[in-house]
């Protein structure tokens, strides 16, 4: 499945994700170690309390005696809670010799110890409700006899201090989650802003200025390398694209000159032999025109992908220019025999590229010609709209066009399955000019057979002012 | 007449030639840019049919040459690459007019004619019949002093009926003069156009300038 994310966002879950893993991971390594070192502590804390009460034991001809002076009235010794210390001191017998008043005797603890007269030993036992610490330490006195201390403490204390050390992170965590996450959201944005500047750039693009070039990060890295590739790139590109367009340009003079010539020899032998058809002549010459007229498409599209065209806008007399184009189209239209039905256009002028409106409408009229039967009508007519709009429909008596296919007349090199040979650019070039000027094309079908276009174009639409 | 063709191309530029010749002209027929500075300064020809790509130069540097040294001789140049900018271009450094390789002659010749002829309205420029004012240089036509839009070819009838006021045109004769072709074809574009004109010029005035000839053509009326 695509995934709908950005690569920005995407990159910010992923970091957020492995920051917060390896801070978990932290966590949980730190409170191991502080629990390992809070019971050494603990250990250590012990023993030291044992080596304290072991001085006040004394060893004398009557026995063991206790000097109960100092460290037996301790706070510590007394009550019990997180802070407190149980003493005991056991005859060799293990009967019980001294006991802090915090520490009930309890045989079942006594016999759950093992009592080692070489070592000191520890021992976890749950003990009056309390997870506790217990050390038993012997102490051998010089005629054989020996005592063993016993001091115990609860691990409430470290549990405190775990617990306290968790809140603390279990806090912080969704706050340097969040850090985390604005933090590499600014990265990553910083990071790819030079990447979304070259896209904007590259959108900007067209075949009309492939002189831009894509902007070039001033650090050296992936994205800077990028941009210069991509810039190479282009500049090839643009190399190819302007030789192209000079083929296309050149190729216009160099076929129409022959042509050209052509032509003055078809005229010179007309004159020479009055007895020939003329009808033949006709369509010689027809011929040649459309020769030409393919040339012409094929340039002015070149010209209109490169953005070399320019338009011109200057009043254009809208019926001057129908009627030349009628008038220029009509031996063809005799030659097939159909009739070109004007109605009276009105005398209209709308601001306009005068060259380029010719060749649009008359690529127009010229396609209705084409695609006409013999003996068939083609009509045409210009109105204003109230909303100052220019309409001018043509509708032929052809087969029109499929349904499917009237959006993709103006497509280019679109040709529909029943068309006659042509280059399928004359739509499109009009489709262009039509835009150009802020107008529209359309084409229907009519109900009666034969297609319509309809060129709507503003009066007093001029890009110049 | 005297015409002068600058074209390097021999098979058009021997047929041009021929076909003036063949209708009365005197025609000169140079191959480079610099023969027709050469000629065009010295001779005075009535018109100049003008190549633009020539083997030394573009054409319309002969063109802006002329111009520069004050010679105003109708130029018309014929240019292979397609209309589109090359007009502007060439009317920019003063051509009279253009037309696109191929051609047809019987299209250069009526090009040619109609430049010539419009050239001679250059001496007086201002026409003025009854409340009609007409001016051949800026295009202006006024009415009763008031400015009347006209599109080229409303100019060119209009220009063409009162340069022959008082004569019946027959509407070949006007087909052409102002749209240059001699061709034959059932077309109703005088009688589009008359209307046209009699609609910017005649009905609003409540004026009947222009004549209906029956069953030949139309005519400018001169007199009251």
């Amino acid at each position: 499945m695509k995934t709908e994310l950005s690569l920005q966002r995407r990159i910010t879950l992923w970091s957020t994700l492995v920051v917060s893993l390896i801070f978990i991971v932290f966590i949980v390594l730190v409170i191991l170690a502080l629990d390992n070192q809070l019971k050494w502590d603990l250990d250590h804390r012990i023993d030291e309390e044992a080596n304290a009460v072991e001085l006040s034991i004394f060893h004398t001809d009557s026995g063991i005696s206790i000097d109960e002076s100092i460290e037996w009235r301790e706070p510590h010794h007394q009550d019990m809670d997180d802070e407190s210390m149980v003493l005991m001191i056991l005859n060799e017998n293990l009967h019980l010799i001294r006991r802090s008043p915090n520490f009930p005797f309890s045989p079942e603890l006594i016999q759950s110890f093992v009592f080692d007269p070489t070592d000191s030993n520890y021992y976890t036992r749950s003990f009056m409700d309390l997870e506790m610490r217990f050390l038993v330490k012997p102490i051998p006195f010089a005629n054989q006899t020996l005592v063993w201390i016993i001091v115990g403490k609860s691990f409430n204390s470290i549990h405190q201090i775990l617990k306290e050390v968790f809140t603390i992170f279990l806090f912080s965590f969704p706050v340097a989650l969040i850090m985390v996450y604005w933090g590499s959201l600014f990265l990553a944005r910083k990071s790819l802003r030079p990447v979304r500047a070259i896209s904007e750039k590259a959108r900007q693009f067209k075949s009309s200025n492939l002189s831009q070039r894509l902007p070039v990060p001033r650090t050296d890295d992936d994205i800077a390398h990028l941009a210069i590739t991509l810039n190479e790139l282009l500049d090839r590109l643009e190399t190819t694209v302007v030789s192209l367009r000079n083929i296309a340009a050149n190729a216009s003079h160099e076929i129409k000159t022959p042509v050209t010539i052509l032509y003055t020899y078809l005229d010179r032998w007309a004159q020479t032999h009055p007895d020939m058809d003329t009808h033949e002549i006709l369509s010689f010459r027809s011929e040649l025109n459309r020769i030409t007229k393919i040339i012409d498409n094929l340039s002015q599209i070149a010209k209109t992908d490169s953005g070399a065209a320019k338009l011109q806008f200057d009043t254009v007399w809208m019926n001057d220019l129908l009627y030349e184009e009628i008038e220029r189209f009509r031996p063809q239209a005799l030659m097939k025999d159909i009739t070109i039905q004007v109605k009276p256009l009105p005398s209209v002028a709308i601001e306009g590229d005068e060259s380029w409106l010719h060749l649009a409408l008359g690529n127009l009229i010229e396609n209705a010609l084409k695609y006409s039967p013999e003996h068939s009508s083609i009509s045409l007519k210009m109105e204003s709209t109230d909303a100052h709009t220019l309409m001018v429909t043509i509708s032929d008596e052809g087969h029109g066009v499929p349904e499917q296919d009237l959006e993709l007349l103006t497509a280019r090199y679109f040709r529909s399955k029943q068309s006659r040979p042509g280059t399928g650019l004359g739509l499109a070039i009009a489709h262009w000019v039509v835009q150009q000027h802020h107008g529209k094309l359309r084409f229907a079908n009519n109900p009666t057979g034969g297609l319509t276009v309809q060129v709507c174009l503003p009066e007093q639409y001029n890009p110049g002012t | 007449m005297r015409i002068l063709v600058v074209e390097d191309e021999p098979a058009i530029g021997s047929y041009i030639q021929d076909c003036f010749v063949e209708r009365g002209y005197s025609v000169d027929w140079v191959t480079t840019c610099e023969q027709a500075l050469e000629t065009a300064v010295v001779e005075d020809y009535d018109s100049i049919i003008l190549d633009r790509r020539l083997p030394d130069k573009d054409g319309l540097f002969v063109c802006s040459e002329l111009r520069s040294q004050g010679i105003t001789v109708p130029i018309l140049v014929l240019t292979a690459l397609s209309g589109i900018d090359q007009r502007v271009e060439g009317l920019n450094v003063g051509a009279d007019d253009y037309l696109l390789k191929p051609f047809a002659m019987d299209e250069l010749v009526a090009r040619v004619q109609a430049l010539i002829r419009r050239s001679s309205y250059r001496n007086q420029p201002n026409l003025t019949i009854r409340n009609i004012s007409l001016n051949s240089l800026n295009r202006n036509v006024t009415v009763n002093g008031e400015q009347i839009p006209l599109s080229n070819r409303e100019f060119l009838l209009l220009e063409y009926l009162m340069r022959h006021a008082d004569q019946a045109l027959t509407r070949s004769q006007i087909l052409e003069h102002v749209w240059e072709t001699q061709r034959d074809s059932d077309t109703n574009i005088v009688d589009v156009y008359i209307n046209y004109l009699r609609k910017k010029i005649d009905v609003p005035q409540k004026t009947s300038n222009i004549e209906t000839v029956r069953g030949f053509g139309y005519r400018f009326r001169y007199e009251d």
